[in-house]
């Protein structure tokens, strides 16, 4: 088991994340059908996909929120099976930060005790989840909400803290699953500079789903699209964007451009 | 005419205050075990019920289902008929079916229940996201039901028992009648029995402080905890 995961990372040093055939099921639907590829070690990546195309679901089996039903996912030096328990992912799961478009903030607890939750479990003691939570707050310009609870925050604001709260235990993975989607344009814009900020700052690996290519072409370097749960085309934004080789890419980049057109 | 000469509402206070404040004392333990061991019963209940729910973190529809058709069976039965249905098993298990220790059984039984059900009601605002938010950070089963489900939801926990509270002062006024003892035994005995409308009115009027004091005690903390 050990030596096919040597392989694997000497096949290639900068792979952080590695699908192999994966594939899951829930009851009879192929939410995510035997999909292969890498993402690098600092990457922005996008997955864009229409709505029940299966992004969330294989996004979630990184961190295993969801149980594989078959296929391999190597993340960093962890291997994900569809043996691999829960309870073992400790680990795996300190090292992988996510944020979601609701934000799923702790309503009873402030900004700070949010950011300090993952330290806590972490085994971080007080004085040093301190000055970690304080640096975080100022990193996303929350220094002055500290104090403050959740519901008292605007959605941008509370997109800042669920960014800081997964960034708390230094991931090497930042998860987004549609980050900016409950948000206004503006606010999207400012989240979005944060995120690119993350990646260049901490060289944090993000990983974007999102249904908007404005998204992907802002701050994507590579790009998944995924339909019925599995990835019709891949490859580097720019590329992608220029030479689209799938009908659901065409259509994607099309409906960017007629809004970016401001005619219908 | 009758009743004017039936009726007493002469009290002799020297009298009857042992009695009552024996009868207040006998409410209020018969209340506080119920509630204690009903309350902490019924909090893991409650508890255990989230937790099988679909999608939850221990999911066992069946078990679910067992557990939710014996609450169900239980908690519409009017609680004065409840107590004398399970008398033999208040028997086998307290040895006896009359005074307070053998009223408490049974008022146990219901708070759990009642308790398993208001609480899972409580559990279920949780956001699931939120939860999935803490399995992301890798915090554990036990680690998210007291980290997140308890602390998310304690305001509306503490107004619960404070609801509980009421509801088994009630019941222990119901369980007087079958001889349980307390102020709910003393108001029918004495008050209701004796046609002496001053004691019954004493004893709603002793109630009424108890239910006010637990009320307002719980809605200052569940406001502290609240204040967010
Ligand atoms: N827990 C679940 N139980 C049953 N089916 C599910 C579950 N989660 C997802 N699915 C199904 O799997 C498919 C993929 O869902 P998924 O949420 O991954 O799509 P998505 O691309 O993220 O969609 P969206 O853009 O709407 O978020 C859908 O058909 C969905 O109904
Ligand atoms: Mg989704």
């Amino acid at each position: 088991m050990s030596s096919q995961l040597d392989n694997a990372r000497s096949e290639n040093h900068e792979v952080l994340i590695r699908f192999d055939d994966v594939s899951k099921v829930f009851g009879d639907v192929n939410a995510v059908d035997g999909i292969s590829f890498s993402i690098l070690q600092g990457e922005i990546f996008g997955i864009i996909g229409r709505s029940g195309a299966g992004k969330s679901t294989l996004v979630r089996l990184i961190n295993a929120l969801e149980k594989l039903s078959g296929g391999e996912i190597y993340v960093d030096d962890v291997k994900i099976t569809s043996k691999t328990r829960s309870s073992d992912l400790k680990q795996l799961r300190t090292n992988i930060g996510m944020i979601f478009q609701s934000f799923n903030l702790f309503g009873s607890r402030t900004v700070f005790k949010n950011v300090e939750y993952p330290l806590k479990l972490a085994g971080v003691d007080k004085a040093q989840r301190r000055t970690r939570v304080l640096e975080l707050l100022d990193f996303v310009g929350l220094a002055e909400k500290a104090d403050v609870y959740p519901s008292k925050l605007s959605g941008g604001q509370k997109q800042r803290v669920g960014i800081a709260r997964a960034l708390a235990t230094n991931p090497k993975i930042l998860l987004a699953d549609e980050a900016t989607s409950a948000l206004d344009p503006e606010t999207t814009l400012d989240i979005l500079k944060l995120l690119k900020k993350v990646n260049v700052e901490f060289k944090t690996t993000i990983v974007v789903i999102t249904h908007t290519m404005s998204v992907v072409k802002l701050i994507c370097d590579k790009v998944a699209v995924m339909n019925d749960g599995k990835v019709v085309e891949i490859g580097e934004t720019s590329k992608v964007f220029e030479n689209p080789q799938h009908e659901v890419t065409k259509n994607f980049i099309s409906t960017l451009r007629t809004l970016e057109s401001g005619k219908l | 005419m009758e009743y004017e000469l039936l009726a007493n509402n002469y009290v002799n206070w020297e009298k009857t205050w042992p009695f009552l404040t024996e009868a207040v004392q006998e409410t209020l333990t018969m209340v506080s075990e119920t509630l204690v061991v009903g309350g902490i019963l019924g909090l893991l209940l409650g508890i255990t019920l989230w937790s099988l729910r679909k999608g939850s973190i221990l999911q066992n529809t069946v078990l679910y289902q067992i557990l939710n058709f014996v609450i169900n069976f239980i908690r519409p039965i009017p609680f004065i008929i409840f107590l004398t249905a399970v008398q033999p098993i208040t028997i086998a298990v307290v040895g006896t079916s009359i005074g307070t220790t053998a009223a408490t059984f049974p008022m146990i039984v219901f708070c759990t229940v009642a308790t398993a059900r208001l609480v899972e009601q409580a559990l279920i605002t949780v956001p699931s996201g939120v939860i999935e938010a803490a399995t992301a950070m890798g915090a554990s089963k036990l680690r998210i039901i007291f980290d997140v489900l308890l602390s998310e939801t304690l305001a509306p926990l503490i107004l619960s028992y404070a609801f509980l509270f009421v509801a088994v002062i009630d019941m222990s006024a119901m369980a007087g009648t079958i001889g349980g003892g307390g102020l709910g035994n003393y108001a029918i005995v004495y008050g209701y029995q004796k046609f002496n409308i001053t004691i019954t009115w004493v004893c709603v009027g002793i109630i009424i402080v108890i239910v006010q004091i637990a009320q307002l005690l719980a809605n200052f903390f569940a406001k502290k905890v609240l204040s967010r």
